[in-house]
């Protein structure tokens, strides 16, 4: 369980995003609220929801820099 | 028409890998090396994204029904066509009823575990799912959802054989692309989400000392032996979905990597992630080798993939070029 919503790297293919606070039904319609959202993100191909957390696979290849993604996922966990 | 001759275990047909279904539960599967089998798609002017045949026990043998061009890549298996040795990473023509036999890999230049046969045309298997991928775990994709049996007959995609000039090859990418420590297999490596909260100590080992493969190792994943990695303090994790090269840590602090037949979904605390321009040198290496993990950035890693690209674009222009030259 993290305090804050954790933005972290599986190696070159993923980021995966992990969202804060215990595990609730509540959080975990709001990850597959943005998994349906962030599939539409061009350079993601495939958005997999987790246990509140939520996988998102690039189009490859993988952009040259991750900034635009992070800040499209830290907006989406304003309350 | 391509005859599966041996009883030996655990030969697949793989692609690129299928991208795109992991939301349902669906792993990626593919080749271990899909450069090598990138490369042999290109010696004969297949499509890169075009099935093979993975092997990884030997000995193996197939015989060609129909004439056929062909190429074996990945490790030195010393394979013989009719009794004649015939090169690795290089494109020949078999004529019909000669019979390929490939053998343990050998030490010559570097020792690899797989091998790749790649037929003009491609190993003509339903696309499942986007890919012609054997997905073990689902049962279905490559031929029959399961691994080749002696007896299998495999059809060729469109046949190109007349058209397809044979003859040349290439240098292997592990020659081309070493990359070792200590003489051990040097593998670069993102810190995943529980990085952090592995013990200084564990770190700092996991960056110094080998980690050899040990025989619980496969397609689905590779079980290490090493220094343990132990967490500060216990961690509670929520499920997530895996891709290859993740390096879990379970309890007793040996690492497992997930290789493409992984579970599409995994909660053990990650350290870190083979990155992908790398994963073809993990599936290369053999039970019983010692590898050296190399912590990288996000930078280095978009790098590496394109010096991987690279290097298969630079081969696609000379091919093409001696194409053109020959028509």
């Amino acid at each position: 369980m993290t305090e804050q919503p954790q933005i972290s790297l599986l190696g070159t293919s993923a980021p995966l995003f992990e969202a804060p606070g215990e595990t609730t039904l509540a959080t975990q319609q709001r990850i597959w609220g943005l998994a349906r959202e962030a599939e539409s993100w061009p350079e993601v191909r495939e958005a997999v929801p987790g246990m509140n957390n939520l996988l998102l696979s690039f189009v490859p290849p993988p952009p040259a820099t991750l900034e635009s993604l992070q800040r499209r996922l830290a907006e989406k966990v304003v309350r | 028409m391509i005859e599966i001759l041996s009883t030996t275990a655990l030969a697949t047909v793989q692609d690129q890998g299928r991208t795109g279904a992991l939301q349902w539960g669906v792993g990626t599967s593919g080749a271990m090396d899909p450069l090598a089998l990138a490369a042999g798609n290109l010696l004969l002017g297949n499509d890169e994204t075009a099935a093979g045949i993975e092997m990884q026990v030997f000995p193996f043998s197939v015989c060609f029904e129909d004439a056929c061009a062909f190429a074996v890549t990945g490790a030195d298996c010393a394979a013989r066509l009719d009794g004649d040795a015939i090169l690795p990473w290089w494109s020949y023509q078999a004529a019909a009823g000669q019979s390929l036999h490939l053998d343990l890999p050998t030490d010559a230049a570097w020792r690899g575990a797989r091998a790749y046969l790649c037929v003009a045309g491609g190993i003509d298997v339903p696309v499942v799912l986007g890919s012609r991928s054997t997905q073990m775990r689902g049962a279905f994709g490559g031929h029959q959802g399961r691994a080749l049996r002696k007896g299998d007959k495999l059809k060729t995609g469109a046949n190109f054989a007349s058209k397809c000039q044979t003859g040349y090859g290439l240098v292997a990418p592990a020659l081309k692309m070493a990359r070792q420590i200590d003489g051990h297999i040097a593998l670069r490596v993102l810190p995943a989400a529980e990085y952090d909260l592995f013990t200084a100590e564990s770190r700092e080992v996991f960056w110094s000392e080998p980690y050899r493969i040990t025989p619980q190792a496969d397609r689905y994943g590779y079980r290490l032996a090493g220094p343990n990695v132990v967490p500060s303090a216990p961690l509670e994790l929520r499920s997530h979905g895996i891709v290859p090269g993740v390096i879990q840590v379970p309890h007793g602090g040996q690492p497992i990597i997930q290789m493409r037949d992984a579970q599409p979904s995994g909660g053990y605390p990650k350290i870190g992630t083979v990155i992908g321009a790398d994963l073809w040198r993990l599936g290369q290496a053999p039970i019983g080798s010692r590898m050296r993990f190399v912590q990288c950035t996000w930078d280095e890693a978009v790098a590496a993939l394109e010096e991987v690209e690279d290097w298969l674009g630079h081969f696609r222009r000379s091919i093409d070029h001696r194409r053109n030259i020959q028509t």
